[in-house]
């Protein structure tokens, strides 16, 4: 092969390329960081839901819809589907930063099958401290979401902080009546999978 | 009868040991060191890098409690804490590092026997008063061989004045935050029997380094000290000495739980004593035996009341009993070999709010250590000691240590030498369910099994139980192996200089792990021997003598890493943010901070005067640690970004010392001049303070 043959042949692949990311990729996905104050009590009270297509609080009202992808209560989830609710969400986690998810899988998102069998684990995506009674987000974990309506979706956990109810943060012995989130969200909302 | 009456309400200091000769300003080989060996050696024999803090360095810094003194030492870190009004007491307590292991990895002994009453690990040093104190030995390095569980990185041990002749002093200060100091010893000496005593109270109103909290950041305390020293001379060959101790003290506790206005309130009372009766007898030059016995308490007892209905809202306590029958044999056959055997009976109790019911641990130990002087200038040491006991897997633990004498003024030492730390109480024991937070159980691994996670299953408190759980097994202790190679110059008379480097290979680290989870999504723990880390670095001391003033400048570099941890890095696994809302990036090797709360420069430098007619003295010291990391907000285990850092903290301290006459002598000092504070990462460290004080000693 002589030098022409191979320069010809890398600009074909640049030009065919990128011609095929013009065309599966219209819209890039909107990434957003929002905070999200949730029930820090473990035991019992109420979830607090989220949606990922206004990146936004959904109230409780809806919880029985598939207006929220997602519900969090001190640092237990659920997703909504199945065993949680009437949508069709599943969740996975990656080992990877935010960034480098660039495109949402097919297949393997998991589900709360029961009450008590979740999908997402409190050991799947932070380490937690007894001592100072803190945990820490792992950084370098997303979460991929398909959502409730089909739909796909982002995410990662910045922080996570103890909290009263106006969200200061607290330190022991106060305990938190909150859990201070912040997440960083990206929602693809054409329906394709690529963000 | 009046002047003795005005002894007793005068208080003070002791002047006496400021007038006689110490060897602050006058070291020299011959001074001895009993902790390295167990026996009394000349520090120029010592085959082990060591400090010694003496009685007129504590007296001229003006220090009160244990960490006062101990914090000024290179090498030496202590970790932050305000005592008994943090929840669960002392868990914060002030601690201490010893080449960059943990406080829950350094033995503290008292006279030569180990003190007990740690908390998470932590033995709180402001429980003991320094004015009983003759000297501090601090040894580094491992001395499991000789001392057992707990001396990885160090022995620290405190040396009280022995009981002999007669005298009496007292003394009172105060300063800010009204800390108040009174105390008073003195010895009775009548034929073959002496008598000491000491008595000291120490209390403060407390201080705020954070003024928008309703909370004190140290709150008001009070503690009374006591011991009582006996010893009497048989015959030339046997002597009796018991040493005693006794310790009480109350901390308020007052909170704003989640409200701006303080609602809960109660306190914290310690409570420890021992007794400790040793019979020593000398058949001859070569042979010589002790008899140690030792009986020990300790209680940590903390309530919270609600303000508005006084309910109760948090009870906890803690109580420890330690006993030990021991004997040590030192034999020396010929002038160049010294046997040293020994061996002795632990039981040690304890019992908790948080534990099933009270638990016992009985534990058997015999060492021995051979000193061989080969040749004129060169000494081996060789040491072993086995540790046997009822709870968790036994251990032994050799030593090999060598002292070579180039010449008059170069001196080399190396020495290796294996440490373990005992897995302590929680982590055997603990059987606790946090309800009111997290909703999470940890469970010791002595009160865990597997039958016992299924039935928790079948009852519906667990959905899962995880493969890890068949991990839990019985605990072994964690270990460490420590090499250390020095030398220390004294190429001019007055100028000396140390040089040590240090590594310890630290394996076994005793961590919990996630081993089932709740039906409410929370986790299940349990304790394994699983994490594995190193400390190295170098440690400089100079000390040098002009006229009247002693010039001290320290400094050590310290290098900590958690070896899993590294590998994972290496590996690519590990990824970490550089902002807290910034994007997670691959952590690299040199994004790697170490373990938390080490600093990896520490110096000092301390100057001491005394003028030629003792009236006059003064101490002004700087001590300084660089930044370090205290916490992992983005879960990668270490402190990457600048958030999980405490910033370095310069302290400068002075005081000054006017001698009235023979008896009296005045004392006024100043502490962190330049009012360096860090409210959250170093909570122990008050604002610029002072303090005045007047002293009195008489002595036949």
């Amino acid at each position: 092969m002589n030098k022409r043959n191979v320069i010809f042949a890398v600009l074909m692949i640049v030009v065919f390329a990128s011609c095929k990311k013009d065309k599966t990729d219209p819209t890039p996905s909107k990434v957003d960081t929002k905070d999200f104050l949730v029930n820090g009590n473990p035991a019992g009270g109420n979830y607090n839901f989220f949606s990922f297509e206004n990146a936004a609080e959904v109230t409780q009202v809806d919880s029985a819809s598939t207006k929220w992808d997602f519900a969090i209560r001190f640092e237990t989830f659920i997703v909504n589907s199945n065993a949680s609710g009437p949508g069709n969400a599943g969740v996975q986690i990656f080992n990877q930063p935010f960034d480098a998810i660039t495109t949402a899988p097919s297949t393997s998102y998991r589900y709360d099958t029961t009450v008590s069998q979740k999908a997402i684990k409190g050991a799947d995506w932070y380490t937690y401290n007894p001592t100072t009674r803190s945990f820490s987000p792992i950084a370098g974990k997303t979460f991929v979401f398909r959502t409730a309506t089909g739909k796909y979706a982002k995410l990662e956990m910045i922080s996570a902080d103890p909290a009263d109810d106006l969200g200061n943060p607290v330190v022991p012995p106060t305990r938190p009546t909150k859990i201070k989130y912040k997440i960083r969200v990206a929602y693809q909302g054409d329906g394709s999978q690529a963000f | 009868m009046k002047k003795s009456a005005a002894i007793l309400i005068t208080f003070l200091l002791r002047i006496s040991a400021f007038a006689q000769s110490d060897t602050l300003f006058n070291r020299t080989m011959d001074e001895i060191v009993i902790t390295a060996t167990r026996t009394e050696r000349k520090i120029g024999n010592v085959a082990v890098p060591f400090n010694i803090v003496n009685k007129k360095t504590i007296q001229l810094s003006g220090s009160l409690r244990l960490n006062d003194i101990l914090q000024e030492q290179t090498g030496l870190q202590i970790t932050g804490g305000t005592g008994s009004n943090a929840v669960g007491g002392g868990v914060f307590g002030n601690g201490v590092q010893l080449q960059g292991l943990s406080p829950d990895h350094t033995i503290i002994l008292l006279d030569g026997e180990p003190l007990i009453g740690r908390q998470g690990g932590v033995m709180d040093l402001s429980r003991f008063a320094v004015g009983n104190i003759r000297k501090i030995e601090i040894v580094k390095g491992p001395s499991s061989s000789l001392y057992g569980s707990d001396a990885m990185g160090g022995v620290i041990n405190i040396i009280t004045e022995p009981a002999k002749g007669n005298n009496f002093t007292a003394g009172v200060r105060t300063g800010s935050f009204l800390n108040t100091d009174i105390y008073t010893s003195g010895n009775i000496s009548q034929n073959k029997t002496s008598l000491l005593y000491f008595l000291n109270r120490n209390s403060s109103n407390g201080y705020e380094l954070n003024k928008s909290s309703p909370e004190k950041t140290l709150e008001p305390y009070f503690n009374y000290t006591g011991q009582l020293k006996l010893a009497h001379q048989f015959s030339p060959k046997t002597k009796l000495t018991t040493n005693s101790r006794l310790f009480y003290g109350l901390q308020q506790s007052r909170y704003a739980i989640n409200s701006s206005q303080l609602n809960v309130t109660g306190d914290g009372s310690t409570k420890d004593f021992l007794i400790n009766p040793v019979l020593s007898h000398r058949f001859n030059n070569r042979l010589q035996t002790n008899l140690r016995l030792m009986a020990s308490g300790y209680s940590f007892t903390q309530q919270l009341d609600s303000i508005s209905n006084n309910k109760q809202y948090y009870y906890d306590r803690f109580n420890q009993g330690f006993y030990r029958a021991e004997n040590q044999t030192d034999f020396s056959w010929n002038t160049n070999n010294t046997l040293t055997i020994g061996g002795g009976f632990t039981l040690q109790t304890v019992n908790t709010t948080r534990y099933s019911k009270k638990q016992e641990q009985q534990m058997w130990h015999g060492f021995a250590q051979h000193e061989w002087r080969a040749i004129k200038n060169v000494i081996f040491i060789s040491g072993l000691r086995y540790d046997y006991n009822t709870d968790f897997a036994s251990r032994l633990s050799p030593k090999v240590a060598v002292n070579y004498a180039i010449n008059e003024k170069i001196k080399l030492i190396a020495s290796y030498g294996a440490g373990f730390k005992a897995p302590d109480f929680r982590q055997l024991y603990l059987n606790f369910t946090n309800n009111a937070a997290e909703g999470y159980s940890i469970y010791g691994s002595n009160e865990f099994s597997i039958s016992f996670l299924q039935q928790q299953q079948n009852l519906g408190f667990i959905s899962n139980i995880l493969p890890s759980a068949n991990l839990i097994t019985k605990l072994k202790p964690e270990i460490s192996d420590g090499f250390n190679i020095g030398t220390t110059l004294n190429l001019i008379a007055s100028l000396k200089i140390d040089i040590n480097m240090f590594r310890n290979d630290v394996n076994n680290l005793i961590n919990y792990i996630p081993v089932a989870t709740n039906t409410n999504g929370s986790s299940v723990f349990s304790y394994i021997n699983i994490n594995r880390a190193f400390t190295q670095g170098v440690e400089l001391n100079i000390s040098y003598k002009i006229k009247m003033l002693q010039i001290s400048g320290g400094y050590q570099l310290l290098s900590t890493g958690d070896k899993d941890l590294l590998q994972r890095i290496k590996n690519n696994e590990v990824y970490g943010r550089d902002k807290i809302n910034g994007a997670a990036r691959l952590m690299t090797k040199s994004d790697y901070s170490g373990l938390l709360n080490r600093s990896k420069h520490q110096a000092n430098l301390r100057l001491f005067w005394e003028n030629n007619d003792s009236k006059w003295n003064a101490s002004l010291r700087f001590i300084y640690r660089s930044r370090f990391g205290v916490t992992d907000k983005d879960g990668n285990g270490f402190a990457n970004m600048e958030e999980e850092f405490a910033n370095g903290m310069l302290q400068t301290n002075m005081t000054i010392g006017y001698q009235l006459n023979k008896s009296f002598g005045l004392q006024a000092g100043v502490n962190n001049i330049l009012n360096h504070i860090d409210s959250s990462n170093l909570p122990n460290i008050p604002g610029i303070n002072w303090f005045l004080g007047i002293h009195y000693s008489i002595k036949k």
